[in-house]
């Protein structure tokens, strides 16, 4: 099932456009090669922004994507 | 289905049989102890470097370090509270970690500690009452900031060491008494930030491995190794923070218990620290592998140094360096344990669903007010929130005969009073293990890599059956790259998931083995084919008579799924469905975590099977079968509507015994289809 959540990013790869993100409610553990939308901003992508974050599949964090950063 | 035996089977299908009625409700609601702690004794707040040990004798040997000292305590009665508080002045030792071990087999205990760079040690020989003069194991020249003892067993003694020797090359070491000498291992110089060891052992094996559980990393961990006697072997990192996260983990400790209650749990316990919110608090675990930590029990006193479990015979003991509590350990003891009269239950109402969870009411005759107490202290403390139920149901034969059917767990109790009638009740709701499992929650996020299906969804379900062995079916042999479960997601239903995604179903019985009905090895998981299979039950005139029923044909419309896994296609047609409807509805599902054609074919296939049998066929009512289960296969033959040995799966049952004054003993089973 598709989940909408917001996400801290945590640390970014510009490479390979993925992420890791805190996923808001879990402080302690990370979400991590989650692909990021290359269409947005590599400059604003910087650790401690929030992130809207969609998972495809709740249980396969590689389906999923970054599509905002605010 | 559970095995009926012939007399019971003959009863089930009697209309007159007498009904049989079991219900026993023990005070252990998980596959884990439930500590039911009072606390010895506390202190004015000492936090700091300590460690306990139970010595042969049963005596409780304690060591902590503080001011420049190491002081040393026996507790020979731990009710007397200023046994508790009597510390005897050893010698000098440095803030920081000590470590006692107990010789399983004679009056030795050793506690080690350290002075400046140096690990020394103290032996007793009667239990921790005197002890000799302290002595050198080693000198590593570099501050230790983990010591962990490893109990004798007759064999050497072993003490690992954590030392900071720099920035990246700090080491767990391990110093071992040759019979002459202390030999010193330090092991392979490749850690960073160590924040204390701990070390285990399999009592039922001593002379197997010590398994060490280490605090540290750039990234905070807990770590997990294995020594042999010779060689570091495996490893995995049980948790890990996330890299800038506020949390650290620090003093990890574990316990391996196998007493004679069959408890086959290892306790983790470890310091968590969160700069903000800023907290330093115990987590407590009981795991059934010493590298998982999925369940966690936080600890309400605040430590730096952590808390340390032991078990006696009869107690389990929580020691932090100012404060002791203890918990009996279940032994079925009144007060634990609860049976109750055939005669005291008046109605049970239960309801279970294949791959969802069921709900029970049990009421119990309270007009003389025998229940008052529930949950109190005394006989009636299993009446509780969490407690666990077992429902036995059978008939008489040639004798009393029952089968115990599900574990439940209370939810609830509650008072029925009807004072007009001068009677009242005692009303018990539960919920299954299923709905158990749903209600818990994953702590933190969890993700795994490359594990498959079957690995995964033990470490899923481990928390409410504690099977934690084997492959569940041949289906879920296949690795996914990532799995992972979500902070505050349901446990429950990442176990679904990963059985109808496997063409399979998921239930929980009372193991067989199991024959007192309840205990924390209890809860059997069973992985099944969905709607599939031979027939396990016969209902119909020859056979267990049908006192009503509703059959429904298929109205299967759909024929078509197609499975999207990574760029590939899976499709699955049912022709015959799609040639006598003439249309082509096709269901879609999307999982990117299968990446073979192969996988998404199967995929397919068993999303095919499962839209085949997925529809409510209608409903049977007869006398209670007490080995019928949720996903059976059962064949029914009713001539008045043209059924003849017709293959159903079992949806749903609804059990009703009522002893009132209209008597029911019955069970409503709803129906479902099968996959050809």
């Amino acid at each position: 099932m598709s989940q909408i959540a917001r996400g801290i990013l945590r640390a970014f790869d510009a490479p390979s456009s993925t992420a890791t993100l805190e996923v808001i409610g879990s402080p302690d553990a990370y979400l991590t090669a989650v692909p990021v939308n290359r269409g947005l901003a590599v400059a604003e992508l910087v650790a401690g922004r929030i992130v809207l974050l969609i998972l495809f599949d709740e249980h396969n964090p590689a389906d999923a994507m970054v599509t905002g950063v605010f | 289905m559970r095995a009926l035996t012939a007399t019971l089977a003959a009863a089930c299908r009697k209309l007159d049989a007498e009904p049989i009625v079991r219900v026993r409700i023990a005070d252990t609601p998980l596959e884990a102890p439930r500590l039911d702690l009072t606390q010895l004794y506390s202190e004015a707040s000492l936090d700091t470097y300590h460690d306990a040990a139970v010595a042969k004798d049963g005596s409780l040997v304690r060591a902590r370090a503080t001011g420049g000292r190491l002081y040393m305590q026996r507790v020979t009665t731990p009710t007397t509270a200023s046994q508790w508080s009597t510390w005897t002045d050893l010698t000098a030792a440095t803030a920081a970690p000590v470590a006692i071990a107990a010789d399983s087999l004679t009056a030795a205990v050793i506690v080690y500690y350290v002075s400046g760079t140096q690990i020394r040690y103290s032996e007793s020989l009667d239990y921790g009452a005197t002890w000799s003069a302290d002595a050198l194991v080693h000198d590593p020249g570099a501050p230790i900031v983990g010591l962990a003892a490893d109990g004798r067993y007759g064999y050497q003694a072993t003490v690992f060491a954590a030392v900071n020797a720099g920035a990246g090359v700090n080491y767990v070491a391990r110093a071992y008494w040759t019979g002459a000498a202390w030999a010193w291992d330090p092991g392979a110089a490749n850690r960073t930030a160590i924040d204390g060891i701990g070390v285990g052992r399999d009592s039922t094996a001593p002379n197997a491995y010590c398994y060490l559980v280490i605090a540290d990393g750039t990234t905070p961990r807990i770590s997990y190794q294995e020594h042999d006697g010779i060689n570091w072997q495996g490893g995995a990192v049980i948790i890990q923070a996330g890299a800038s996260s506020p949390y650290d983990y620090a003093h990890p400790r574990l316990l391996h218990q196998r007493p004679a209650d069959s408890l086959d749990r290892h306790c983790l316990t470890l310091v968590e620290r969160c700069s903000a919110p800023a907290y330093q608090r115990a987590l407590i675990s009981f795991t059934p592998v010493r590298w998982w930590l999925s369940e966690t029990v936080p600890w309400d006193h605040t430590t730096t140094y952590g808390v340390v479990i032991l078990r006696t015979a009869s107690w389990w003991y929580l020691i932090q360096s100012d404060r002791a509590h203890r918990a009996p350990a279940y032994t079925g003891a009144s007060g634990q344990l609860l049976d109750v009269s055939q005669d005291a239950v008046t109605t049970i109402a239960a309801v279970e669903q294949l791959n969802h969870g069921g709900e029970l009411l049990i009421e119990l005759d309270n007009s003389a007010g025998t229940y008052a107490t529930a949950g109190q202290a005394g006989a009636l403390r299993p009446l509780r929130t969490g407690s666990q139920l077992a429902l036995g149901l059978g008939y008489r034969t040639t004798g009393v005969e029952y089968i115990w059917t599900s574990t439940w767990w209370i939810r609830q109790i509650g008072f029925a009073d009807r004072g007009a009638r001068g009677t009242g009740a005692l009303r018990i709701t539960c919920i299954d293990t299923a709905a158990w499992h749903e209600l818990l929650r994953a702590r933190r996020q969890y993700q795994w890599s490359g594990d498959s299906l079957g690995s995964i969804i033990q470490k899923a379900w481990w928390c409410v059956c504690g099977e934690a062995s084997g492959s569940p079916s041949g289906n879920m042999a296949l690795t996914v790259p990532q799995f992972s479960v979500q902070a505050g997601a349901s446990w429950g239903a990442a176990a679904r998931r990963l059985v109808e995604s496997s063409g399979l179903d998921l239930r929980f019985t009372t193991a067989a083995a199991v024959t007192a009905g309840v205990g924390l090895t209890s809860v059997d998981p069973e992985v099944i084919d969905h709607a599939q299979g031979a027939s396990a039950y016969s209902y119909g005139p020859a056979t267990h008579p049908i006192l009503s029923g509703v059959y429904m044909q298929s109205g299967q419309i759909a024929g078509h799924v197609d499975v999207v896994g990574l760029d590939l296609l899976g499709r699955w047609l049912d022709w015959s469905r799609i040639l006598d409807q003439w249309r082509d509805l096709p269901r879609t599902v999307i999982d990117r975590s299968l990446d073979a054609q192969a996988e998404v074919d199967t995929r397919a296939t068993y999303e095919g099977l499962r839209l085949q049998a997925d529809e409510d066929l209608g409903l049977i009512v007869a006398r209670v079968n007490p080995g019928l289960q949720v996903g059976d296969v059962i064949d029914l033959t009713d001539s008045r509507a043209g059924l003849a040995a017709t293959l159903r799966h079992v949806r749903e049952i609804r059990t009703r015994y009522n002893r009132s004054s209209r008597p029911h003993f019955d069970q409503e089973i709803r129906l479902g289809g099968i996959a050809t």
